[in-house]
């Protein structure tokens, strides 16, 4: 990842609203031609950090780079960015035609331009023969898309996705989720896709950004954030998680394990009393298709949960009520929130 | 199986017993609202042209073609024709300034722009002319420019602009709040520069609204008048003060529900004109571009 391949680069960017830091110094960058999924929950700053960057709203310090020219000063609708809303927030009064058209023609394209770029757009998002319809007569998918239609018309240098289908119902969401993946890839836009769902995170962004409270955590490939998250924050809020408290000592803060359901591996074992061994009781099991959840009560009256294939469950014979050895494979402590200690997760055997 | 039929038969008979109580409830409402309806409305309607029309369609005519009658419908139209237009430029502005905007007394401006709904219009032209008049604070000083005030069509456009003024702004305001920022959004990344937003993407939005204050400043202009009788002193009649002149001065009950039957046309046609402008603008829309 040289530095031309630094498409936008955000630096230290900052918004208060009222006192609260909204977005918290905020650095990051997106490389050309790929989509960043900036992953957070509701109200951690990533809606206005898109707005930010589209021009929408102006930071209170900070920089905004796109392609080396820095956009601070350029106004929302000199900035050649793309914007689709949750909501879609077509121009209601508008023809599918007309609403796609509206960047071509506010910029003084000509008649034939229009006409060739909206139905090769339509195309693209798969509406072809809906030009003359009203957004009021769509389904909500379709005027998502005539919104990501409306969004590319201008040729943006940078395409922005607040929640895009986050109002959509599940089974939509999934196509257009991969729709907008192949879309993306076919038209090779660099794009920051903002969500809540981790799921979407992790199939539609090639990095994915964890957002909290204004600032991100970690940034890295989906499988590196599964694999070394670097905070707890972040261990907790992608794929499920153990959380084991270990209580503070003379020498070291209030600690917390985390433990995947896949790395708590369990075997029966009636008799076992090996004092540095973790032993608990099968409470209970769930099959999730391919794999069997199955929860583990502790003698301190914690739970674990494991995941394990259907296939090794049946084999090693488990039933609710078995007394079981806990071995974890393997797990990270971090130091619990507020508390002082190791800022990195540090590995533990 | 039995069993079943039958309890549910049991279950649906408080329920119908419920519906007959609604039907007595629906029936007895309608009634009320039919004679309602036709000792407010109708019957005095109907009274009205009984005696416009007592001497034939020809005794209409004369009455409202009568020079004072015409001058009177004229100064009407007048009046509310500018008070409206007036009330559009700065109502749409007003209403921007209170929704979007947030500035130190904001809450209280917008209590206050309902005060001239509160006061009545007696009080107003009161108020006007201790202001405007020959013995009020500014009157004195303003004639001394040549410039008449009360007793004078300014002095009236002035009281109808103030009595009319909230209604734009209401009007005005709900549609406002009702409006979609991320459309606008969306219109300033897409490349509209703020007033191409505004006339292709805010003004259709709001378009119900600013209809609908404009038909209500409009209709409120053309009936005031409390206001106007005070700082017209008689001097100068609108429509509605001509009526008054002819029961009490003439007591000519003919003429005046002529004059009367046709101010209530004039809303009418007006709401016409604004169905057909709006329809227009709405063809118009994003035909040509205004940069």
């Amino acid at each position: 990842m040289s530095d031309e391949m630094t498409h936008l680069e955000v630096r230290h960017l900052t918004k208060r609203y009222d006192g609260t830091k909204v977005v918290d110094d905020l650095n990051f960058t997106v490389d050309k031609g790929r989509i960043l999924a900036i992953l957070g929950p509701s109200g951690c700053g990533k809606s206005t950090t898109l707005k930010i960057i589209a021009g929408l709203i102006r930071q209170d310090s900070g920089e905004v780079w796109l392609n080396g020219e820095r956009l601070d000063d350029v106004p929302a609708n000199k900035r050649r960015i793309g914007f689709v809303f949750q909501h879609y927030s077509l121009f209601p009064h508008m023809t599918v035609r007309r609403n796609i058209e509206f960047g071509l023609r506010v910029g003084g394209a000509g008649p034939k331009k229009m006409a060739r770029k909206v139905k090769e757009l339509l195309e693209l998002v798969g509406l072809e023969g809906m030009e003359d319809r009203k957004p009021s007569q769509l389904s909500g998918g379709q005027q998502q898309r005539v919104a990501l239609a409306r969004a590319l018309a201008i040729e943006p240098r940078l395409l922005l996705l607040d929640e895009p289908f986050g109002a959509l119902d599940a089974k939509i969401r999934k196509r257009l989720r991969r729709d907008l993946k192949k879309l993306q890839k076919n038209t090779g836009i660099t794009t920051i896709f903002v969500t809540h769902d981790q799921e979407e995170a992790f199939e539609v962004g090639y990095m994915i950004a964890v957002m909290r409270e204004g600032t991100i955590d970690q940034i890295d490939l989906p499988r590196d954030l599964y694999d070394n998250p670097r905070t707890s924050f972040v261990a907790q809020f992608v794929g499920n998680v153990n959380v084991i408290s270990i209580p503070a000592t003379d020498t070291e803060c209030e600690m917390e394990r985390m433990v995947r359901p896949e790395d708590v591996i369990i075997e029966r074992d009636e008799e076992g009393k090996d004092p540095k061994m973790l032993y608990g009781l099968l409470e209970n099991y769930t099959f999730l298709g391919p794999y069997i959840e199955v929860k583990i009560g502790l003698p301190n009256e914690d739970t674990l949960t494991s995941l394990m294939s259907k296939a090794e469950f049946l084999a090693k014979g488990l039933r609710r009520g078995h007394r079981l050895k806990v071995m974890i494979k393997s797990s990270r402590t971090f130091a619990k929130a507020g508390g002082e200690g190791p800022k990195n997760g540090a590995k533990v055997a | 199986m039995v069993e079943n039929v039958k309890s549910g038969a049991n279950d649906a008979r408080p329920f119908e017993r419920f519906k007959d109580v609604r039907g007595l409830t629906k029936y007895s409402l309608i009634s009320f609202s039919i004679v309602l309806f036709t000792f407010f409305i109708l019957l005095p309607l109907t009274s009205m042209f009984q005696f416009a029309f007592k001497d034939g369609i020809g005794g209409f005519f004369a009455a409202i073609s009568t020079k004072e009658a015409l001058d009177a419908f004229g100064n009407s139209l007048m009046l509310a024709t500018l008070a409206t237009f007036i009330n559009l430029g700065v109502g749409i502005l007003i209403a921007f300034a209170i929704t979007r905007y947030k500035f130190p007394g904001r809450s209280v401006f917008k209590a206050l722009i309902d005060l001239p709904i509160a006061i009545p219009a007696s009080v107003v032209g009161l108020a006007m002319m201790m202001l405007y008049g020959p013995l009020g604070l500014l009157g004195p000083m303003l004639q001394e420019q040549g410039i008449q005030v009360v007793l004078a069509l300014p002095g009236i456009l002035l009281a109808h602009i103030f009595v009319t003024f909230p209604f734009m702004v209401r009007a005005v305001s709900v549609s406002i709040e009702k409006l979609d920022i991320n459309q606008e959004e969306a219109a300033l990344t897409l490349g509209a520069s703020k007033l191409q937003t505004f006339w292709h993407v805010t003004l259709p939005s709001i378009r119900g609204g600013i209809i609908a204050g404009t038909a209500l400043t409009f209709t409120r202009s053309l009936g005031e008048f409390g206001a106007t009788l005070f700082i017209a002193g008689g001097m100068i009649r609108t429509a509605p003060i001509y009526i008054y002149y002819l029961t009490e001065a003439k007591i000519d009950f003919q003429g005046a529900t002529s004059i009367a039957i046709v101010l209530m046309l004039f809303p009418f046609a007006l709401l016409l004109i604004l169905n057909y402008l709006a329809e227009r603008f709405e063809k118009g829309i994003g035909k040509e571009v205004a940069v």
